[in-house]
């Protein structure tokens, strides 16, 4: 890194220099680190809009004791906290990167160099900041329908509602908002089972070999046998459609993939000397597993992971649009498609938005999917 | 008789009254000769499982028996009164035990594949109607029915009790071709391939070919008798099922499709506002309502549920879920019923009203909470409902009315089948829930609310008054209407005022007709009522 | 070859068997009746247990799961409850259906994600290359049903109402085929089935036709930089003969095997996109029956569903063995 006259630590610089350096992203920039810098500035700019735009709403939050609105409150302070915290460590000079260089440290350089990886997280961040800020982000509430439903429904994109409102006159971009929540919760829990799972059962499966991995392998087989929609319709509408419902099917059919990747990386360390060592050492079997295995699989299944969310996301609107998902009025982005199709002449509005917002979250991870496969495992580029 | 519990699947409503019929305007002017040709294309959302009439149980498949396929033995003209059509006439007399029906059929009627239709295919099929062994869904309708005897090829003596509306039946039960029938052993009647392979009919159309999921086509029966209006005038009728009511819509404004059975009411104003297409509404027989349990401690005070009913906009619900497409109902004898009591008064929308009556039964909200309580019970309730597009958006409106006077309503959807069988469980599993029922031109209600009724299936109100008893047995067996009508008024009288149900609207139905499809009658009596008389403009045949 | 085949079907019959299972287990522990559909007020008692009686539906749990065992064996599935008809009867109706529109779209996506994978090969990091790139990115992320809607919506719909635009170009929004098909010549009525199989082939093939773009792209880029291409223009043969002749054929060897990750996921989608353009195939009929509760149909569809898939499977294996004669299977 090299120091410019003046800059070094801040110690030697004017004052000028240390008030401009308290302007996050500043220093890094002046770094040569265009993107970070940008992105740090970006940030923070974007949460002081909200804290000025959405000032009264955020008042409200003190008088109302509403969840959410402290929840807004917390991810609104904590990100403007580590924004300064940031601006703070990448003071030029504060040596930045002196960890060791480890497995996850080369794989986040090589995922840093990837434009477009680092596109989709920036996508994802926003995305989950929007979540989570959502109570400031809009006037309106998600479910509360209009006094007069006929004066307010399926009003066109204006200023006033940037999306247009639904049949009940309720703003789709609110729900839109809200709805991230439902959308992505699901998308992360189901993913969060299914990997654990197929993370398990594929490492004793690999690990074990023999009858269990027989055995194991053929419920693998089975499974994937079905097409997954069919499987999922069959369960989830057999059973009584609910958030929980979906999320435990979801995360109980798509572990098999998961199970085979895992088992396939297994079977290969197995073979290795540190697994060897540990068998020498005497190690139990769930002990070698969890300690010595699994980690050293997390990274294909970080990668299928995050392949999962979008895909999760896709099947969760394509079973809303069945009436198999979250019941009305949880505004779920399918079920927001879902609410609109029956207007879809008259109010094009309603489903077209979300639908365009699922395009874009499913963009969002598959590029950080690709990415991290880039970064974490050479070997399965495409 | 009640016969349809109207249990709306993914699609949406199943419902169907009498009103304002599209007058055959330009009769006359065209020869009939010029009219015959054509194919018209009918579309809705739900598949006509069966032609087998012991067999099949939807709506769709009924219609298509009694109008297109087959012919009953009478039918009703627009006062709803019987008119001979299979049968020529008919007479009764009295016997010993209660009544003798004779039907004199036409000799004319000949099965598609040119045998005669004659009482021995009505014996047959009356014989197997009452064989339990074939379960069909509708052998209530012959409750009161004993014997039958055929005195010659075309006379059929039936032998009954006495009871109103005895007649209705025939409107309905088609019969079935005994040469092609007579050897299938009941309990396998259901499952022979002659409902969706090979039907034979003797009705204005025959059959052509049926793709399940997918369509069935008829084609003009040419040697159907003179005297019932000979062939109809289009060559082909086609009968389409589209799930996706977006799909309806655009094949009905490309012209694929010429008429688009129950339209979603939100996309009516689309259709009239297109110069293609217009748009026939009748008030059909269904009416929506919300059940509530009357073994639950918040459901017991008639105060309280009349409140209730009071603190629902119903007028919006109308308003916002069906596009206006209903009237506010205040009872279970719809408007077109005879016995409908046109002077009683809706309750009026009036959340005011509602709290007090709520204040007099001691709920009251004394923790502040918005919620109200009497002793330790909250006035919080689960109001569910089967997955139909319409109910849903009820439950949601229901749900943000009752919170304004202090309800807490969960709303939840159910899936069809298992919330059949929570309510229909004698334990009775439920809080409230919203459905709707389809009142039969005979009607007889005791199902739903007399006390001997409590433990079987339907009485899903737990709901008991004596005198609604002595009402409704008084009724069941009173030919003389003008005798009748006092009473069936004091039934409606005391439903209103101890509301064991909120009875949310009459149901509307809008069928959309491409104009080019001339001369097309649809009324509560079905929507193909007249469907031998639909013609095509020679210039617009494609 | 032929005992690698014996091999694997073998190998299928536990798989079925489970599959099997698997689908009774389902069915069983669903809370619903079957016959609530028939529970209406004028339907007595007697009649609900008679119709039981008369589908076997009072028999103890394994009696009926051997019954169940036993039909696949004889080929009987048994009768649909909703439909009163023999099962088999509707699948032989159904299956033709959903494999034509698959079958259409499986086309569609191999040929145009070959193509555009090809272009964007040949010209790398060109403007042409990330442009395609991002628009499959964006198909490929598209829900099928929703992209099936906007199909209607605009290609169905809207068009009627613009006068300039050509009628080649107005797609029918539903079905198979047109009313008066019968009555068509025999390339009239091609022309009519292929007018029919547009829009849903599309919403139910684009987003595969994108991930097929990205590997042969991929798939193509490891080739072309392999020392026998270099020596192929060294040659000084025509740029079109390199990449047609001797790049395209081993670049597409990975891209067979995808055959059978695609077809799972194709019968998957066709549910979907069946039941937006009313498309009277499996996926409709399976989706009908569950909502009918009309266990004997759904316990067969989905296990012919699931059928299908491992013999889709099976051929992509075979085809790959065919293809490539370095793969040996002993």
């Amino acid at each position: 890194m090299s120091e410019g006259p003046g800059v070094p630590g801040g110690r030697r610089s004017g004052r000028g220099w240390r008030i401009a350096a308290l302007l996050p992203g500043f220093a890094l920039l002046r770094a040569g680190r265009r993107r970070a810098g940008l992105s740090l500035m970006a940030l923070a700019f974007a949460m002081l809009v909200v804290l000025v735009f959405a000032g009264d709403r955020v008042l409200a939050t003190f008088t109302a004791g509403r969840l959410d609105g402290w929840i807004a409150f917390l991810t609104l302070a904590l990100t403007l906290a580590a924004v300064w915290w940031l601006t703070a460590r990448w003071q030029p000079g504060a040596g930045v990167g002196e960890s060791g260089a480890s497995q996850w440290t080369i794989a986040w350089r090589e995922f840093e160099r990837n434009r477009t990886a680092m596109l989709g997280l920036y996508l994802m961040v926003a995305l989950y900041l929007v979540t989570l800020l959502a109570p400031y982000l809009t006037s309106y509430e998600p479910n509360v329908i209009a006094e007069d439903i006929l004066a307010a429904r399926h009003l066109p994109p204006s200023p006033d509602h940037l999306m247009g409102t639904d049949k009940y006159g309720r703003d789709v971009y609110t729900r839109i908002l809200y709805g991230a929540r439902i959308s992505l919760s699901i998308g992360f829990i189901a993913v969060g089972i299914s990997v654990t799972l197929g993370t398990l059962v594929g490492a004793v499966s690999g690990y074990f070999g023999g009858i269990v991995d027989t055995v194991l392998m053929r419920l693998v087989d089975t499974l994937i046998s079905f097409p997954r929609l069919v499987l999922l319709i069959t369960v989830i509408a057999l059973f009584e459609p609910s958030i929980t419902v979906v999320v435990v099917v979801l995360g109980l059919t798509l572990w098999p993939s998961t199970a085979r990747i895992v088992r396939g990386e297994v079977l290969s360390l197995r073979e290795r000397e540190f697994i060897e060592a540990a068998h020498a050492l005497g190690l139990s079997a769930p002990r070698i597993i969890l300690r010595h295995v699994v980690p050293n699989v997390m990274g294909p299944v970080i990668v299928a992971a995050t392949l999962g969310l979008g895909n999760i996301i896709l099947i969760e609107a394509g079973l809303s649009f069945l009436g198999l998902s979250a019941p009305p009025p949880t505004p779920s982005w399918g079920n927001i498609i879902t609410d609109g199709r029956e207007y879809l002449v008259d109010a094009w509005w309603v489903s077209t938005f979300p639908g365009l917002v699922i395009v874009f979250t499913v963009v969002a991870f598959n590029l950080i999917g690709d990415g991290l496969r880039d970064a974490l495992d050479p070997r399965l580029r495409v | 008789m009640r016969t349809a519990l109207i249990v709306g699947l993914a699609s949406s409503v199943l419902m169907s009254g009498c009103g304002e019929a599209e007058r055959p305007a330009d009769s006359g002017q065209v020869p009939d000769s010029l009219r015959d040709g054509g194919t018209a294309v009918v579309a809705a959302q739900f598949e006509a499982n069966s032609m087998n009439h012991f067999a099949s149980t939807d709506d769709i498949s009924q219609e298509l028996q009694n109008f297109v396929l087959f012919v009953t033995l009478i039918q009703y003209d627009e006062d709803l009164e019987p008119v001979p059509y299979l049968a020529e006439r008919w007479d009764t007399t009295t016997t010993r035990d209660g009544l003798r029906l004779t039907f004199h059929l036409r000799d004319d009627v000949r099965w598609h594949d040119g045998i005669p239709t004659t009482a021995y295919d009505v014996k047959f099929t009356f014989d197997r109607i009452k064989d339990p062994a074939t379960a069909y869904a509708q052998a209530s309708l012959l409750a009161l029915y004993d014997s039958a005897v055929v005195s010659d090829s075309f006379t059929i003596a039936f032998y009954l009790r006495r009871h109103p509306g005895f007649i209705d039946a025939w409107r309905t039960i088609t019969p079935m071709p005994e040469h092609i029938l007579g050897a299938v052993p009941a309990a396998r009647l259901r499952h022979h391939p002659f409902g969706s392979e090979a039907p034979l009919g003797n009705g204005p159309f025959r059959f052509v070919e049926h793709r399940s999921g997918d369509r069935w086509v008829f084609e003009t029966n040419r040697d159907f008798p003179q005297a019932l209006g000979g062939r109809p005038h289009l060559d082909r009728l086609v009968y389409r099922v589209i799930t996706e009511p977006t799909t309806l819509i655009s094949e009905l404004m490309a012209g694929e499709v010429d008429v688009y059975l129950v339209v979603a009411p939100a996309q009516v104003a689309q259709i009239e506002a297109s110069a293609d297409n217009r748009v026939i509404t009748y008030a059909n027989r269904n009416y929506a309502f919300i059940n509530w349990n009357g073994r639950r401690n918040l459901f017991q005070d008639p105060r309280v549920r009349r409140a209730l009913t009071l603190a629902i906009d119903r007028q919006r619900i109308v308003d916002v879920t069906r596009a206006g497409l209903g009237r506010v109902a205040k009872g279970p004898v719809p408007p077109f019923h005879w016995a409908h009591h046109a002077d009683l008064a809706s309750l009026p929308y009036d959340p005011d009203s509602a709290k007090a009556l709520l204040e007099a039964a001691s709920w009251v909200d004394e923790d502040g909470d918005g919620i109200r309580e009497r002793d330790v019970y909250e006035a919080s309730f689960e109001l569910k409902t089967n997955p139909d597009a319409t109910r849903r958006e009820i439950l949601t409106l229901v749900q943000a009315d009752l919170a304004k006077v202090g309800f807490d309503v969960r709303v939840r959807v159910q899936e069809a089948q298992s919330l059949g069988q929570d309510i229909m469980n004698p334990e009775r599993r439920f809080d409230a829930f919203v459905l709707g029922w389809r009142a039969e031109f005979s009607l007889d209600d005791r199902i739903l609310f007399a006390c001997s009724q409590l433990d079987s299936p339907f009485q899903w109100a737990s709901y008991c008054n004596p005198r609604v008893d002595e009402i409704l047995d008084q009724v069941a067996m009173m030919e003389d209407r003008s005798r009748a009508l006092p009473l069936w008024h004091e039934y409606q009288e005391i439903l209103q005022w101890e509301q064991p149900y909120t009875f949310l609207y009459y149901d509307v139905r809008a069928n959309a007709v491409r104009e080019r499809l001339r001369d097309v009658q649809m009324d509560i009596r079905g929507d193909f009522i007249n469907v031998k008389d639909w013609w095509i403009d020679s210039a617009q045949r494609d | 070859m032929t005992a690698y085949i014996v091999r694997r079907l073998l190998q299928a019959i536990p798989l079925l068997f489970g599959i099997l299972t698997l689908v009774f287990i389902i069915m069983q522990a669903a809370p619903g009746d079957p016959l609530s559909i028939y529970m209406q007020p004028g339907v007595a008692p007697e009649v609900i247990e008679q119709m039981r009686e008369n589908w076997g539906l009072d028999q103890p749990l394994h009696i009926q799961y051997l019954r169940w065992l036993e039909s696949f064996l004889t080929g009987d599935l048994g009768v649909s409850l909703a439909q009163n008809r023999p099962i088999v009867a509707i699948l032989a109706e159904r299956i033709p259906n959903t494999l034509l529109l698959s079958g259409t779209s499986i086309l569609l996506i191999f040929a145009i994600g070959i193509a555009i994978g090809i272009v964007q090969a040949v010209r790398q990091h060109s403007a042409l290359d990330n442009a395609l790139t991002l628009g499959a990115l964006f198909i490929y992320s598209m829900p099928s049903f929703w992209l099936g809607l906007m199909l209607i919506l605009i290609l169905a719909y809207k068009v009627h109402m613009i006068e300039w635009w050509p009628d080649a170009l107005k797609f029918p929004a539903s079905g198979m085929e047109s009313v008066n098909y019968d009555l068509l010549g025999s390339w009239g009525k091609l022309a009519d089935r292929l007018r029919h199989l547009v829009l849903p082939s599309i919403a139910l093939g684009v987003s595969s036709a994108a991930s097929v773009a990205r590997y042969t792209r991929s798939s193509m880029l490891e080739v072309i930089r392999q020392d026998y291409i270099r020596t192929a223009r060294a040659k000084g043969l025509p740029e079109r003969t390199v990449i047609f002749k001797h790049a395209l054929k081993n670049a597409l060897l990975p891209i067979i095997t995808l055959l059978g990750l695609y077809l799972p996921f194709l019968f998957s989608g066709a549910v979907l996109v069946e039941f937006v353009f009313a498309w009277p195939g499996m996926g409709r009929a399976i989706y009908d029956a569950i909502l009918q509760r009309d266990y004997p149909t759904v316990m067969a569809t989905t296990f012919v569903f699931a059928v299908m898939v491992v013999i889709a499977n099976l051929i992509a294996d075979i085809l790959y063995a065919v293809v490539d004669p370095r793969i040996r299977y002993e």
